[in-house]
């Protein structure tokens, strides 16, 4: 028999319109811990990585596209290392049309990432900022207030890492493989100032 | 990062502590897909669906230690979910055999393609659902979730060659159903 096409696929769509239940991975989660499948607890070694949305995902998750998370960061006060370097994160403002299945995919990228860097004990924790914030100067003997600076680009920053390396090459070496360079935004790699 | 890296790294992340964060990381990105085919496969009941996935990552995570990669993570899960569902259809439900029967004739898929359009999404989702569970499972594969009949082939413990003959009947059976059914404006 002839192929009937290896990439005919005329019942794509139907991919569309079907929510995965939001209780769902919680039982899944329960079901295998009365299994003794899952820890129930991470071990102390390792930093507690918890996830959440940057800024420029904002619009797909109004549309409830996304459930609360995207990057993953180490909670903060798990690791007593002080940290070396400081990863900011700039944003780039042009990712509002970026496709549902695409956003999920970018989610577990970053998820990924952060995990991977988390168990090396390189990447000491993490945040994303939310867009709420001002700025403040001191002008004319007074405070003065205003709205949230930008970069040169017109970029906010959307959060941080802190980690813990051995010197600025490696830091270098790590903020390379950050997917946040992969899709607009761009990395300030900056050391922290011991002396 | 490519799918087949990152599957690894999920994999990886997960076993290095076997943590509830790494399982829910590789929970989110799998299963999705593997929902959809559940449910496909269990005739829109979400309740079975569900009860499926649970019972296909209990299996999965219990073996995935010994996980060889001949294949890639998704297919395996796949084949989990797949055999689960089967097993949830032994006991919950009785398919007619008639659509079996029906001889296999020779159609042009561009032209499969352009008869679907005709047809509203409920229509086609209940004349999926409608087929026999073998069909169903070639069409869910081939035709909604994209799988390649080299991947169906490792799925289904069959050769490429069946995987195509197969859903060459599956999309027979589908249209035999489908004109049961009126196009869309022609009410």
């Amino acid at each position: 028999m002839t192929d009937p096409n290896e990439d005919d696929t005329p019942l794509f769509s139907l991919q569309d319109g079907v929510e995965l239940p939001d209780a769902l991975s919680n039982r899944t989660v329960q079901s295998l811990q009365n299994r003794g499948l899952l820890q129930e607890n991470p071990a102390p070694s390792s930093p507690r990585i918890r996830r959440f949305h940057p800024g420029w995902l904002l619009a797909a998750s109004a549309a409830g596209l996304l459930i609360g998370s995207l990057f993953p960061v180490v909670e903060r006060g798990v690791s007593p290392k002080a940290p070396t370097h400081l990863l900011v994160l700039h944003g780039s403002n042009n990712d509002r049309n970026v496709a549902p299945d695409e956003i999920m995919r970018r989610v577990q990228e970053y998820t990924v990432w952060a995990s991977n860097q988390g168990q090396s004990g390189e990447l000491l924790s993490g945040e994303k900022l939310a867009n709420a914030g001002k700025s403040l100067r001191f002008s004319n003997d007074q405070i003065e207030t205003g709205p949230l600076g930008s970069g040169v680009d017109g970029s906010q920053i959307e959060g941080f890492f802190l980690l813990d390396t051995k010197d600025l090459a490696r830091a270098m070496n790590v903020a390379k493989t950050c997917p946040h360079l992969q899709y607009g935004g761009w990395i300030e790699l900056r050391e922290i100032d011991r002396r | 990062m490519d799918e087949k890296t990152m599957e690894r790294q999920l994999a990886k992340a997960f076993l290095a502590e076997r943590s509830e964060e790494g399982f829910r990381q590789m929970y989110a990105h799998f299963t999705p897909s593997l929902y959809r085919i559940a449910l496909r496969m269990c005739k829109g009941h979400t309740t079975t669906a569900e009860d499926v996935i649970q019972e296909m990552w209990i299996r999965a995570i219990e073996r995935i230690s010994g996980f060889s990669w001949a294949s890639t993570l998704r297919t395996w899960l796949t084949g989990i979910v797949l055999n689960c569902a089967r097993e949830q259809l032994r006991d919950q439900s009785k398919n007619s055999p008639f659509l079996d029967a029906l001889p296999e004739t020779v159609s042009s898929p561009t032209l499969f393609a352009d008869e679907l359009d005709r047809f509203a999404r409920q229509d086609l989702v209940q004349a999926v659902e409608a087929l026999p569970v073998g069909y169903r499972e070639i069409l869910i594969l081939h035709d909604i979730e994209g799988f390649t009949h080299q991947s169906i082939a490792t799925i289904l413990t069959i050769t490429p060659g069946t995987s195509k003959s197969q859903l060459h009947r599956a999309r027979q059976a589908l249209r035999e159903t489908l004109n049961h059914k009126s196009p869309r404006g022609s009410k």
